[in-house]
């Protein structure tokens, strides 16, 4: 292997600052004593203790977790269907299907907020029943998840042999038994890289969010919001902290998942 | 021990017993199939019987990949009808045939341990747990599998890969074994082995193998009967030997083994008890041939192709005695090969190719100048129908 020279070194210390020293500050002000201003007055860890006691902060963790595992599931159960429909059945406009899934995904957040916004009210109002909430919530964010999951299935299953599922058809396996049993563990590191994908892209949505949660149903990038707009305080840096925390694991355990399968 | 693997009790009665059946295993009448502009089967007829060692022969695009594609259950035919075993195909989908495969790319489930790759259809088939561990240990020590038995296939030879896909195949006991080149992508000594091999199996299980191959001498070592086929179309259908003896057409000569081919025009016909002798004027010189008596009429002054085999030319010293059907010629070009050496020889304006057994000194014929004579014998030459 060739050594990087000086320069390429140098850009890439730089380029690893520009990504990674605002999350640094962050953290390290998650430990700052001062309530206020950008002096550093001692260390503490006194405002994950004030963030346990607020209520506020558990109650948007909590809603934030249930949509995000709700649609999660829901999205990738559909987009791994719509994927590999998409990719193993031949009908009519599937051309254009096809190009109706990239839509969403191109698409500016605030676009769809709006146009979910409208919906769900049109749709309380002729159907009663849909008020804004963790329902509302749930089935805004499956709308942007489908997609994503869908693309990541589908990318999956063109480098999959085709003469596996025929295999698996001539040793006696019906349609049912051939995907279970054949395609779907082949195609699983896609199912679940576009679940945490999914996931991911639920936990900070925020414009979505914005538009289409209910007073009850405020999830952590809300309060977040929120509160920012009386000025950052410690203990959103202290959250902030532990949601940097709580990714870095999820990707650690995902690699780590996804080697531990390779080898065996 | 091949009784064991054969005869299980728990499998479903079959519709009629394997041997001894008047019932082929596979009919194909006129089957058609079109891709776009490509006819791929233009109207194939055949029948394959019980415990039979069948190969489909052609060159690539010649339609034999689809022909076992559609016995299959993995193409549909656009036209025509198969039955498999005595039963109408079109009403079996591809998962209760009795029939399986054995892919050209092999097809191992690479998720899947050798053993679970070969228990994979009877697990399927929801055959008993304690069966299942039986007959797959059984058809694995069959196939000299077992010490792989719990690697993936990633971390197996092409060899063994191979194995593991008859294996797979055959331990759901079909009626009918198909194989798509299985040998294709293995090298020269393995493949000569595992032909030894697939032979003995066929012989020892009775199973119906239809075998698709491109290379010809693969299946002539193999092969109870060979159907050649070119163009969507059979060229011919036969036993080994009939088929490299006497084939019918340029196509079937030259597929299987080579062959030498003259033009001519019958100067005379004459019956004979065997058959008819003919004269016929080539650019050789005046030929005898004996035609075989089932082939197509002839009258004098009709133009054909006569065919002969290299081997079957007899290659003599120019000094020799002259007999009947010798002709003078010279020597382009003699390549020693050990047990077999080959000529090139022109007679006339034609060159032609002669190959000669190494026995004594004979595989040595020329003189410095290169002349020799050439003998066609009457009976080795072939009048083709095309």
């Amino acid at each position: 292997m060739k050594q990087p020279n000086l320069i390429l070194r140098l850009i890439a210390t730089v380029l690893y600052l520009f990504l990674y020293a605002p999350l640094a500050v962050v953290i390290v002000y998650s430990f700052n004593t001062a309530r206020f201003g950008a002096g550093w007055h001692g260390f503490t860890t006194q405002w994950y203790a004030t963030l346990w006691a607020n209520d506020q902060a558990l109650a948007a963790t909590k809603n934030t977790l249930i949509v995000g595992v709700a649609s999660t599931v829901i999205a990738t159960l559909v987009g791994t269907l719509l994927g590999y429909g998409l990719n193993r059945f031949q009908f009519p406009g599937q051309r254009w299907f096809q190009w109706f899934l990239y839509v969403p995904v191109f698409l500016p957040d605030i676009v769809l907020a709006v146009a979910l916004l409208l919906f769900y009210t049109l749709a309380q109002k002729c159907f009663g029943g849909l008020e804004r909430g963790l329902l509302t919530l749930i089935l805004a964010h499956v709308t942007f998840q489908i997609p994503f999951v869908a693309i990541v299935v589908r990318s999956r299953l063109v480098g999959l042999d085709p003469a596996l599922e025929e295999a698996a058809g001539d040793l006696g396996a019906n349609a049912w038994q051939t995907f279970r049993w054949v395609t779907l563990p082949l195609i699983f590191p896609g199912v679940l890289a576009g679940a945490m994908l999914a996931f991911t892209l639920s936990l900070d949505d925020f414009v979505v969010s914005f538009f289409t949660s209910g007073p009850g149903s405020t999830t952590l990038p809300i309060l977040i919001y929120s509160s920012v707009k009386r000025g950052i305080t410690p203990d959103i840096n202290a959250l902030s902290t532990l949601i940097v925390l709580a990714s870095v694991t999820g990707t650690l355990l995902i690699t780590w998942l996804q080697r531990s399968r390779k080898t065996t | 021990m091949q009784n064991k693997v054969v005869c299980v009790p728990d499998s479903p009665p079959r519709p009629a017993s394997r041997e001894g059946s008047p019932t082929p295993a596979v009919q194909a009448e006129n089957l058609r199939r079109r891709f776009g502009d490509l006819e791929a089967l233009a109207g194939v007829s055949v029948e394959i019987r019980r415990g039979e060692f069948f190969s489909l022969l052609g060159p690539s695009g010649c339609g034999k990949t689809t022909l076992l594609r559609i016995i299959a259950g993995l193409e549909r035919p656009d036209g025509g009808r198969l039955l498999l075993g005595g039963r109408d195909a079109a009403e079996i989908p591809a998962h209760q045939r009795p029939v399986n495969t054995v892919f050209q790319s092999y097809a191992l489930f690479p998720h899947l341990r050798v053993r679970d790759n070969v228990a994979f259809g009877l697990r399927m088939k929801r055959v008993p747990a304690g069966e299942i561990t039986g007959r797959v240990a059984r058809i694995m020590e069959l196939t000299q599998i077992t010490p792989f038995a719990d690697r993936l296939p990633a971390q197996l030879s092409g060899g063994q890969k191979q194995r593991v896909a008859l294996a797979r195949a055959l331990v759901n006991e079909p009626d009918v074994l198909l194989l798509d080149e299985p040998l294709g992508a293995l090298d020269l000594k393995l493949r000569q082995q595992l032909q030894i091999e697939l032979r003995q199996l066929q012989r020892r299980l009775g199973i119906t193998f239809i075998f698709v191959t491109h290379d010809q001498e693969e299946a002539l070592v193999m092969s109870d009967r060979i159907a050649v086929m070119n163009a969507g179309l059979i060229a011919q259908m036969d036993t080994v030997e009939a088929l490299y003896e006497q084939p019918r057409t340029r196509f079937a000569a030259q597929f299987l083994g080579s062959c030498n081919l003259i033009a001519g025009r019958v100067e005379r016909v004459r019956a004979a008890g065997h058959g008819r002798d003919l004269e016929v004027m080539t650019e050789l010189g005046p030929l005898q041939v004996v035609a075989a008596a089932n082939r197509r009429m002839l009258a004098v002054g009709d133009s054909i192709t006569l065919a002969i085999r290299p081997e079957k030319i007899g290659l003599l010293a120019a000094t020799a005695a002259p007999g009947p059907n010798q002709i003078e010629a010279r020597v382009e070009q003699f390549n020693y090969g050990g047990p077999v050496s080959h000529y090139r020889v022109r007679v006339g304006g034609e060159s032609l190719s002669v190959r000669v057994h190494n026995f004594g000194e004979t595989y040595r014929v020329s003189q410095a100048d290169g002349a020799v004579r050439v003998e066609f014998p009457p009976a080795a030459l072939l009048v083709l129908e095309d």
